[in-house]
């Protein structure tokens, strides 16, 4: 019970913590860069284009996470011929990387959504006073419609990393060992439910942490005088 | 009031507690005549048995597409039902949940194809159904002579968490990767598409595993077994310690064995004794 | 093609029917959960603006740890407490185990209480749209802090919410996906049979996802229609402004 417990599973929960920062760090960045071309897409004027990425956000945001891992996981593994010869199947092999890239798939149609909206809000007599004055159009973009839409997207996308932090969790499904799948583990071997307490001590600060520095951040980045 | 009481006389107040004692001792009987009641009228109709098992171990406990849970665990916990005048009741569960949910009382018995360890009996009863021995299914091109911790070196192997076998893995062979799945199907699927090099279990549920389409294409079953204390010795239903049923099982295991009704149960799934 | 077809059959051999019944099953998850997650919410947001400190810090400090614990563990810290906590009281009244959490309720309670936590920022949001002017007005003409609230302040405050509460209706519909692993018979879990029996998860994991996407998308559609409706209302001249 209490304190023992953590003691005497420290290095397993040390060990999940990091492969759940482990994901999280590789899904962001993945996330995002995934999330440019989308954003850009989104304003085409291609019919299709737009309608491609439109099933694409459709898809990820409107089924559960769980199921996207499952068919991403076991769905490739059914494929591993087909893939094996188009040579990406390594991806797919490991766990991690599949976790990784379908948390990434998942968060870029959700920061697509909220970027595209972000960019949307800036108001549009600015942009046209922009074009007024001469300015040419990349850089009525820099200057222009990106720092005040990072402004506006930059608390949603705070709460996109605290949920896949927490969506991070669900890695155990597919047998990865992060903090949650190292939790379940404990609780097997000693059914002492306070192992889940103290993980959820664990959870609330690395999210009490990170919301913590991005406010910060905030602080910092974006606190120009308004216009 | 307590003036009122030091008032009166010492013979009222006598009278007051007799009254309380007559209340107290009739309140008594008609409890113990409905607790009473109650067990005799629960007994009276056919009891209702709860049984817990998994659903994600063929042959011994799997879903059908009618959603009927089906298997060698299945057929015997409803032939013991059956002997014991009882309704089943099955309840399918997630396998880490079965044996802490027997314990606070969601189940009566859990039929879950269990390894017997000293582990397990010290905080529940349990009766033994059949003996397996645990061993290794290989994929084909992976296949290894020597399943033991040494030979295992380097391979991925594939177990379903929570079992005696992963517990085993866990604590032996720290030369191999271990890959914990939920359920033992799902460690089945990535043997198959070659994610892992091997998966632990039972022999009876590889054996089974390896008579399948799949199972022939991909996989060999090792000829070696594995034993460890760890791994218990057979496999058991699993009763709360100390229970009423323990005795009424294990009356019934042994009528259904002396019957041959055990060697018409199994042979539909295994060509060869399991006791 | 046929094999696609058969497998998903509504007949014998076909898990057509168990997916419907799957289906159900996580509509009435969610729907349980729902009712929870909207008076708790409430409750939570109402007790934040509190003038009383230690109902403020409590009710912050349930929002927080709710909102940043992993679904996936309230689900398990749930299920097994509350099996435990009855059990341990069964024990001390001396009761033989009588009652047993069904998973599906404890399942329902867990995504309730999630809920809840994003609901309270949703219903801070939406109480502070509809501004002291309209509850320092319904105090002058006598109504009670209480009636107030019931009467003028809960119903502007509901139509605000509306479009947040809506988006975490989504999302619940979603996570009811988590409770298949305590083998409630929702949707996902007999996709996981499915998969299971036939060795085929692609086919059974794309068609979970479309049949969620159906529900989700289905969800959105009365959302858009209801608040549409609403924004024709004297409501929808003052959000608009901004």
């Amino acid at each position: 019970m209490g304190a023992n417990l953590l003691v005497a599973n420290a290095s397993a929960l040390i060990e999940g913590t990091l492969l759940t920062l482990a994901l999280v760090c590789a899904a962001l960045p993945l996330a995002g860069l995934l999330a440019v071309p989308l954003t850009i897409g989104l304003g085409s004027r291609s019919r299709l284009i737009r309608g491609a990425i439109h099933a694409y956000l459709v898809f990820f945001r409107g089924s559960p996470l769980i199921a996207q891992l499952f068919l991403i996981y076991y769905g490739a593994g059914q494929f591993r011929p087909t893939l094996e010869s188009i040579g990406i199947w390594w991806v797919f092999r490991d766990a991690f990387p599949c976790a990784v890239l379908t948390f990434a798939l998942n968060s870029a149609a959700y920061t697509t959504v909220l970027v595209r909206g972000a960019i949307d809000a800036v108001p549009k007599g600015q942009i046209e006073a922009a074009r007024a004055l001469g300015l040419p159009s990349g850089r009525i973009t820099r200057h222009v419609v990106v720092p005040q839409a990072a402004r506006l997207a930059f608390p949603g996308y705070g709460n996109e990393v605290v949920l896949m932090i927490k969506a991070s969790a669900l890695a155990t499904v597919i047998t990865l060992f992060d903090l949650m799948g190292t939790l379940r583990l404990i609780y097997s071997k000693t059914f002492d439910l306070t192992i889940f307490v103290w993980g959820a001590l664990i959870y609330i600060l690395l999210i009490g942490t990170f919301r913590t520095v991005a406010h910060l951040v905030e602080q910092r980045l974006f606190c120009w005088p308004k216009v | 009031m307590a003036h009122r009481q030091a008032a009166g006389t010492t013979a009222t107040v006598e009278y007051h507690r007799q009254q309380r004692q007559v209340i107290m001792q009739f309140s008594r009987i008609v409890l113990a005549v409905c607790a009473a009641l109650f067990t005799q009228t629960a007994s009276a109709q056919e009891r209702a048995l709860k049984i817990g098992t998994e659903g994600a171990y063929p042959p011994f406990n799997s879903v059908n597409s009618e959603g009927t849970l089906i298997g060698l665990d299945i057929d015997i916990g409803n032939e013991i039902c059956r002997r014991l005048e009882a309704k089943c009741e099955w309840i399918a569960a997630d396998f880490v949940g079965l044996i802490p949910g027997l314990q606070n009382g969601l189940y009566d018995m859990v039929i879950a194809s269990h390894s017997i360890t000293p582990e397990r009996t010290a905080v529940v009863d349990m009766v033994r159904y059949y003996s397996s021995d645990a061993t290794m299914i290989f994929a084909k091109d992976k296949l290894r002579d020597d399943v033991s911790p040494a030979g295992m070196a380097g391979a991925a192997i594939g177990v379903q968490s929570g079992t005696t076998h992963a517990a085993v893995l866990d604590a032996q062979y720290g030369e191999a990767t271990i890959r914990n799945y939920p359920t033992q199907v799902e460690a089945y699927a990535d043997l198959a598409s070659g994610r892992i090099d091997a998966v632990m279990g039972d022999k009876m549920a590889l054996y089974d595993y390896a008579q399948t389409e799949d199972g022939k294409a991909c996989c060999l079953l090792s000829e070696q077994a594995i034993k460890d204390p760890v791994l218990g010795d057979g496999v058991g239903i699993i009763l709360a310690k100390n229970s009423p049923l323990r005795a009424e099982v294990e009356a019934a295991l042994t009528a259904i064995r002396d019957d041959a009704t055990y060697d018409t149960l199994t042979n539909v799934y295994f060509p060869f004794p399991i006791w | 093609m046929t094999d696609v077809l058969a497998m998903l059959s509504w007949g014998d051999g076909g898990w057509g029917r168990l997916l419907f019944q799957g289906v159900l099953v996580t509509l009435g998850v969610a729907a349980m959960a729902l009712p929870i997650g909207l008076v708790g919410g409430l409750l939570l947001a109402l007790g934040e603006r509190s003038g009383r400190v230690t109902l403020r810090w409590f009710c912050r400090l349930w929002k927080t740890a709710f909102q940043a614990i992993p679904e996936l563990l309230t689900l398990f810290v749930l299920y097994i407490g509350i099996a435990k906590a009855i059990a341990g009281l069964a024990k001390l009244g001396g009761v033989a185990q009588g009652w047993t959490p069904s998973p599906m309720v404890v399942g329902a309670l867990a995504l309730g209480l999630v809920f809840a936590s994003f609901a309270a920022e949703v219903w801070r949001a939406a109480l502070d749209g509809v501004g002291r002017g309209q509850s320092d007005g319904a105090r002058s003409i006598g109504l009670s802090k209480v009636q107030a609230l019931r009467l003028v302040i809960l119903p502007q405050a509901l139509q605000l919410a509306l479009p947040g509460l809506g988006n975490l209706w989504v999302i619940l519909l979603k996570d009811t996906a988590l409770v298949s692993i305590l083998a409630v018979p929702d949707l996902m879990r007999q996709i996981n049979l499915a998969v299971a029996s036939t060795r085929e998860p692609f086919l059974f994991y794309l068609v979970a996802c479309f049949i969620y996407i159906a529900l989700t998308t289905a969800s959105e559609r009365l959302l858009r229609l209801a608040t549409a409706r609403q924004r024709s209302g004297w409501v929808a001249a003052r959000t608009e402004r901004g």
